[in-house]
């Protein structure tokens, strides 16, 4: 019996780690994926985003690196939040704001980002919104951004649509990723 | 002598100097049309020995024009040839083949150089020879065309840089030459890299006897830098000039533009600019005087409504970018006047800008020096003197409103912030008290300011050639949304390769709440009823 309790309290955790491990691997979103310009709205002046999303089941990192026309024309935005509804705040670095470079509005030295983030029971849709302040011409504005990053059927795919508080018009900002290899 | 002898005499001596070329007289010069290929296995020996040419047969004299490919980043060499026709009288006679022209200037070369088409920066550096010994550069297929003129052979680099790198060879060069070239201009020879070369503005390095490179500014490329370094610390600072252009294969503009505005020289053209030793001789015209359009009436107030104002201005100076396209005139826009050096070496080209200009075109200064330069790179006791030049310029070029841009630390559009810290705003005040205001950046900036009623406001879009349409109009709108009070003033940086009528069909899909303006307007109104938050380079930013 002694023996039993021992063998129990051994394989429990080791058995949970494994369906956590399971469950790390088997959320399709992660993964390394590149975008298809052909199939997304315009991110000029960028030439090229590529996504990374990686997690451990209660905390997800998604980074997005966008690259220019030479090899000093990068940005990376990276930020890591739990996937479980609680609101995190962000520090984000002072610069151009990565909405769009080519609008005059920045990063303060002070903007953080209020992030809520939410995986589906699927784990084959990710909601993240944010909301953060920003300075601009004028001072500063509040600008709330939602995110869905959806897996499509095939799983080769990921779909990531933004609605953005300041934008009204324009093509929907949707952005068609394929999955890559590192 | 009598003084009514001497004044006669010497009116019969100077006149004929002072004598502008169009005074009904007609001038006999040459033209050629150059082939659209640039490439060292395909026309580029010819196009390499023609502008070496170019440069020896205007030596003393405009003599010989080229009317460039369509492609031709400056695109105006035909109508600029048709304006010079025009305006000073000159009557072209078309060469058809590079042996023709050379036998037409056989009388203004002295030899030729032998470039070695198996290493590319040899040329570079025939250039340098092509003005010191005053000879044509040539490649080894070309050498019987010139032996055919009885030319001499000054220099053979075949073989002769095998296997060195650019800084081997620049070295030698510099150790062979520069004692010998003159101090007061550099030619970069950079661009298309690779298999092409755009010699474009060799004439003008040959004609002033150059020193030619295209050395890496980057300070990580640590020889290369330290050579370029040392070359333009022996140019004097405010008076020498760089011509030409960075190498895209090596560096970046702000790494060139960098080094340059620490050695406090000024930058001219590309190295695409063409034609310069023939138009450098050329004069203003008599009585000539550079007058803008003006948009403010004095006296009259200009009370901005509850809208948003928006005025546009090209990137890139004037030469490039939209300057021919039909659809200008049709509505208000701004015109850089990067190149202001070209008051003392081509004032005929600055001439035919202002001549041809519409009531809507409104020129401005620019571009932080009396060329390109970036203000933070400056060394502080040369600021306030690179300013006072400033505004020397825009009196003679009858201007009242400053662009200002800086990558000094290698930020642009994409990375980096490029914003100025306040003392350099207090020195653009300072020794611009005439302005009316000022303009920075190149993509969106974050510096503003208003003193005494001269805004200084920054570019708040950067409308780039490729941006979709309905991307651009939604930015805008969206700016509009992010800057809530009224009167809002935006300032849009168009690139020079976004057509006209491009940007006028952005502009008429926003929307009454926005009204497009003259930038003189803008600024007269933005310094009457400020809306913008004051900011500067925030301390522990770069």
């Amino acid at each position: 019996m002694k023996g039993q309790i021992a063998f129990v309290s051994i394989a429990a955790p080791l058995f949970c780690l494994l369906l956590l491990s399971c469950g790390r691997d088997s959320n399709r979103l992660y993964g390394h994926w590149k975008l298809l310009p052909g199939k997304s709205v315009s991110i000029d002046p960028w030439a090229d985003l590529v996504l990374d999303i990686h997690g451990d089941g209660t905390h997800v990192t998604i980074v997005k690196r966008y690259s220019g026309g030479n090899t000093h024309d990068r940005r990376v935005d990276s930020m890591t939040v739990n996937t479980e509804g609680n609101e995190e705040i962000v520090p984000i670095p002072p610069g151009r704001w990565l909405g769009e470079v080519s609008m005059g509005i920045y990063y303060g030295p002070e903007t953080k980002r209020h992030v809520l983030a939410r995986m589906s029971d699927s784990n084959n849709e990710m909601h993240i919104d944010t909301r953060e302040t920003l300075e601009t011409a004028q001072g500063e504005t509040d600008v709330e951004v939602k995110e869905t990053y959806a897996l499509v059927s095939d799983g080769s795919t990921v779909q990531l649509s933004e609605n953005r508080s300041t934008r009204r018009s324009g093509p929907p900002l949707t952005y068609t990723f394929t999955r890559a290899t590192q | 002598m009598s003084i009514v002898r001497y004044v006669f005499l010497s009116m019969f001596l100077i006149l004929p100097l002072q004598l502008p070329l169009h005074s009904g007289q007609t001038r006999h010069a040459y033209f050629m049309q150059l082939p659209d290929n640039w490439e060292i296995n395909g026309q580029l020996p010819t196009q390499a020995f023609l502008v070496s040419l170019q440069g020896l047969a205007n030596d003393g004299a405009p003599r010989l024009y080229f009317c460039y490919p369509k492609n031709w980043p400056y695109g105006y060499t035909k109508n600029l040839k048709e304006y010079y026709e025009k305006t000073y009288g000159f009557d072209f006679k078309e060469l058809l083949r590079p042996e023709d022209a050379l036998h037409t200037f056989r009388d203004h070369v002295k030899g030729y150089v032998v470039w070695d088409p198996a290493v590319r920066t040899s040329l570079t550096v025939a250039f340098t020879v092509a003005g010191l010994g005053r000879a044509v550069v040539v490649s080894p297929d070309q050498i019987p065309m010139a032996e055919h003129e009885g030319l001499q052979k000054v220099e053979d680099f075949r073989g002769k840089f095998q296997g060195k790198s650019d800084y081997e060879i620049y070295t030698w060069a510099f150790t062979q030459y520069w004692h010998r070239c003159s101090h007061e201009f550099l030619t970069y020879m950079g661009g298309v890299a690779g298999n092409s070369m755009q010699p474009g503005i060799a004439d003008l390095g040959i004609y002033h006897r150059s020193f030619f490179t295209d050395l890496s500014c980057d300070p990580k490329d640590t020889i290369e830098y330290a050579l370029a370094d040392k070359i333009m610390g022996q140019m004097k600072p405010m008076t020498s000039f760089v011509l030409g252009w960075h190498s895209y294969a090596k560096d970046l503009e702000a790494m060139y533009i960098t080094l340059i505005s620490k050695h406090v020289l000024r930058q001219e053209g590309l190295n695409t600019w063409p034609n310069m030793s023939f138009t450098t001789q050329l004069s203003l015209t008599p009585g000539f005087k550079f007058k803008n359009h003006h948009n403010i009436v004095p006296g009259q107030k200009y009370v901005p409504e509850k809208k948003v104002y928006i005025a546009c201005v090209q990137t890139d100076g004037l030469g490039l970018g939209a300057w021919l396209d039909p659809d200008r005139g049709t509505f208000p826009y701004t015109w850089e006047t990067t190149d202001g050096n070209s008051l003392i070496h081509a004032p005929a080209l600055f001439e035919y800008f202002y001549t041809t200009a519409t009531p809507n075109d409104y020129f401005i200064g620019a571009l932080s020096g009396p060329s390109y330069m970036y203000p933070r790179a400056i060394p502080a006791e040369y600021l306030p003197k690179v300013i006072a030049m400033n505004r020397d310029l825009m009196k003679s070029l009858d201007l009242r409103i400053y662009g200002i841009m800086e990558r000094s630390h290698f930020g642009d559009r994409y990375v980096g912030n490029t914003n100025l810290p306040k003392g350099i705003v207090d020195a653009y005040y300072e020794g611009l008290p005439e302005a009316i205001g000022f303009i920075f950046g190149y993509g969106p900036g974050h510096t503003y300011e208003v003193r005494n009623h001269a805004p200084f406001l920054s570019y708040d879009y950067y409308l780039s050639a490729e941006r979709p349409a309905e991307d651009a109009i939604a930015d805008l709108k969206e700016l509009a949304v992010m800057n809530p009070k009224r009167p809002y003033y935006l300032v849009m940086h168009v690139r020079e390769t976004s057509g006209i009528n491009r940007v006028s069909g952005i502009l008429k899909q926003l929307g009454p709440e926005f009204e497009v303006v003259p930038l003189d307007i803008l600024m007269k109104m933005a310094g009457e009823d400020p809306t913008f938050k004051t900011r500067y380079l925030e301390e522990g930013l770069q």
